[in-house]
């Protein structure tokens, strides 16, 4: 499936979600109030709005996410390089890496990623 | 609904000027600080909202009320801009257009006042309700916005950083901006935020909601739009260094959002010009002091001149009812006099209807007229129309001691001409006036009587389709000659009482000395609103007139070239009557003979200069 659209400022009320979950609806709409300046109806409507779309579940006045954060990032990286760089994977590592200082550790850690989904491949 | 409409737009008349005036002043003041801008239109906004304003001789706004409320139920609906060209273009188009049709129930103006004043209303209306939807509208849109810190916020709804909320404004920006940027975008809109602009935008656009109907105030709010935000730069850039006013220049590039319609917010950082005020970015200089200094001046003075109202006239020209005027002319050796006719008033009154009295000016206090009218209107204290020099360059009213402008070369002409009796086929001396002797005597002819036998006396023509001339005997008495042509006998050869007209005989058929004896006790009531001339002496200048009013006031002037007038109010007392002047220092009493009057100078106060009158003078 999938991961529906997130917008930013979506994103950023689930971050707090994702720090708190499983959290109370009235307990969200407080640290909203405090972190993003959100009047109480424009969070429940956020709410209601997200779960609409599959996001989170709000059940007994419960909120919970039903997508992680790293699939929305993924989700997002996606588009970047659908929308910006034609769907071209090197392309994007090449202009991430252009301005990006790399450590070694970070590069060991993507290469070890490649590995691992080379083998998946194979395998599969 | 219309009277208010009337004074609307009036208001925005006036504002009009105002608004020319700071159009110029920007081009002419492309040095000056920015600030000085929405100074400007500070003052064009206060233009807008004061209903009233003081008067100033200092001001020069031409007119305060370009169109009287009277228009509606005005003969002649005219327009009074204040600028005469103007008027004598404009006039003649509204006259064919909007002048009454006798057969019509209501006026044309009566009817399309209204009904402009409604559209006004609705076109208000759908401003405002188009406003309130999309200010409505914006705010749903930023509602989940999320707070960046203090006042800031961001969402993805945002295509460019704005300014939102009267009373807690917020600036909002997009998402996407980087950090260099966001630090001079930030500190523009808090600059607005510091300046109040997010009040005097929407207060702008307000007054462009209720004057929508003028297109110069749509040029005013574009341009206020426009300075605003120059200021705005202008206050920002002066805490940068060079450098960072690049930076500031690149920021408004990058931001600069595609032009939008006329809102009335938000204040948008990219808005409006963004080549020009990148240009005057990069260009800031400092202002020299003696440009602030100068800035300062100019907004006091258009302050002055363009918020106070030019002094109304005295005298609204257009609807007095004149009682009578005499024409004085001092280039001849031998100065003239005379007073109107009835067809002569008529123009007159023509004449006055369209003039346009001019602005207060006292240069000419006390100053003698070479030739003059002296007019009396119902209502109106007795008021002058002169030219100060031969060639009618200096022409001005003067009522009540001041002297008001006139600046109509047509007039002037007339003036010139009219004083001169220049177009009198019965100039002043050629004919005599009728005397009661007279009828008495030519009623003797019976039915012989014709039109010709009267031809020497004076006469007003006043008939229509019909021949009626008119002799004035007296204050009583009057003849009156009607019939289809002056060849033909006349229809009527009537004597009448002028203060019952039915009251009349023929003069061919009935008792002519019979009518005059029963009517002689009836004089001192027809001794009123009328002139009595004291003209003993060949000396032109001990002429002398008192003025009867029928509201028991009086005027009294001992010559032509006296400054004085005294006024008052008078009493009859049997044969006696006695007028005291409105200070209470003067009384003057004359005996009621006939239908003169002769001064009693024992009674009266002591007499004043110029004046050839003694005991016994008689006033005709």
């Amino acid at each position: 499936m999938e991961t529906p659209k997130v917008f930013e400022s979506e994103y950023r009320f689930c971050l707090i979600l994702w720090e708190h979950e499983p959290i109370g609806s009235g307990e969200l709409v407080k640290l909203c109030k405090k972190q993003l300046d959100w009047k109480p109806t424009t969070t429940y409507t956020v709410i209601k709005r997200l779960s609409e779309r599959g996001i989170l579940k709000n059940e007994n006045s419960i909120v919970s996410s039903l997508i992680s954060k790293d699939e929305v990032q993924a989700a997002e990286i996606d588009e970047l390089v659908e929308k910006k760089f034609e769907g071209s994977l090197p392309a994007f590592i090449t202009a991430f890496t252009k301005h990006q200082q790399i450590s070694d550790k970070e590069i060991d850690e993507v290469q070890k990623m490649i590995d691992r989904y080379r083998k998946g491949n194979r395998n599969g | 609904m219309a009277d208010i409409f009337l004074k609307f737009i009036n208001m925005s008349i006036s504002a009009s000027w105002l608004v020319l005036v700071v159009v110029i002043l920007r081009l002419l003041l492309k040095k000056a600080p920015k600030w000085l801008n929405p100074v400007l239109w500070g003052i064009v906004g206060l233009r807008l909202i004061l209903p009233f304003s003081i008067e100033s001789i200092l001001s020069l706004i031409p007119s305060a009320e370009t169109i009287s409320p009277e228009i509606i139920y005005s003969q002649e609906p005219t327009i009074h801009s204040g600028i005469q060209a103007l008027n004598s273009v404009v006039n003649p188009i509204i006259m064919e257009s909007f002048a009454p049709n006798p057969a019509a129930s209501a006026n044309p103006l009566q009817i399309w006042i209204p009904i402009a004043a409604i559209v006004w209303t609705v076109g208000i209306a759908a401003i405002l309700i188009y406003t309130i939807i999309s200010y409505l509208h914006l705010s749903r849109l930023v509602k989940t916005a999320v707070l960046l810190r203090d006042n800031i916020y961001q969402s993805e709804n945002v295509v460019s950083p704005f300014v939102l909320g009267i009373l807690r404004p917020r600036i909002y920006l997009p998402f996407n901006m980087n950090e260099k940027d966001i630090a001079h975008v930030i500190a523009h809109e808090q600059t607005h935020i510091k300046r109040r602009d997010h009040w005097i935008k929407p207060f702008g656009f307000l007054m462009l909601a209720l004057y929508w109907f003028n297109p110069v105030l749509w040029v005013a709010y574009i341009l206020l739009c426009r300075d605003i935000e120059l200021a705005c730069d202008e206050g920002v850039i002066k805490e940068l260094c060079a450098d960072q006013r690049a930076d500031y220049s690149d920021a408004l590039l990058s931001c600069s959002a595609p032009r939008r319609m006329i809102d009335a917010c938000p204040l948008a950082f990219g808005e409006i010009g963004v080549k020009e005020r990148v240009k005057n970015v990069l260009n800031y200089k400092k202002p020299a002091f003696w440009l602030i200094v100068v800035a300062v001046v100019i907004c006091i003075v258009v302050a002055v001149c363009f918020l106070t109202n030019p002094k109304k006239a005295p005298i609204s020209l257009g609807t007095i009812q004149i009682t009578w005027a005499n024409a004085l002319d001092m280039r001849p050796n031998e100065p003239t006099s005379y007073k109107l006719n009835g067809a002569e008033l008529g123009e007159l009154k023509d004449r006055l209807r369209d003039l346009e009295i001019g602005r207060k000016n006292n240069d000419y206090g006390g100053f003698t007229p070479v030739y003059s009218l002296s007019i009396k209107a119902q209502g109106l204290e007795q008021f002058m129309i002169a030219s100060y020099n031969s060639d009618g360059t200096h022409v001005g009213l003067m009522y009540q001691g001041e002297y008001y402008r006139i600046e109509n070369d047509d007039f002037s002409r007339y003036l010139s001409n009219i004083c001169a009796g220049s177009n009198r086929s019965d100039a002043p001396g050629n004919k005599g006036g009728l005397s009661l002797n007279d009828v008495i005597i030519l009623s003797q002819k019976g039915e012989e009587l014709s039109w010709e036998d009267f031809e020497q006396f004076s006469y007003v023509e006043t008939g229509s389709g019909l021949y009626i001339r008119v002799y004035e005997i007296n204050a009583l008495f009057s003849l009156w000659i009607g019939g289809g042509n002056p060849d033909n006998e006349p229809m009527y050869i009537s004597l009448r009482t002028n203060t019952e007209p039915e009251d009349a005989i023929d003069i061919r058929t009935e008792d002519v000395a019979a009518f005059i004896s029963k009517h002689r006790d009836d004089l001192p009531e027809a001794f009123i609103s009328r002139i009595y001339r004291f003209n003993d002496s060949e000396d032109f200048i001990k002429t002398a007139e008192v003025v009867l009013n029928k509201d028991e006031t009086f005027t009294f002037n001992f010559s032509p070239i006296s400054s004085y007038l005294g006024h008052g109010t008078y009493k009859i007392d049997g044969n006696r009557l006695t007028l005291n002047t409105d200070d209470g220092y003067y009384t003057y009493v004359f005996d009621m003979v006939d239908d003169t009057l002769v001064f009693d100078a024992d009674a009266s106060s002591e007499q004043v200069w110029f004046s050839g009158i003694t005991d016994g003078s008689v006033f005709k």
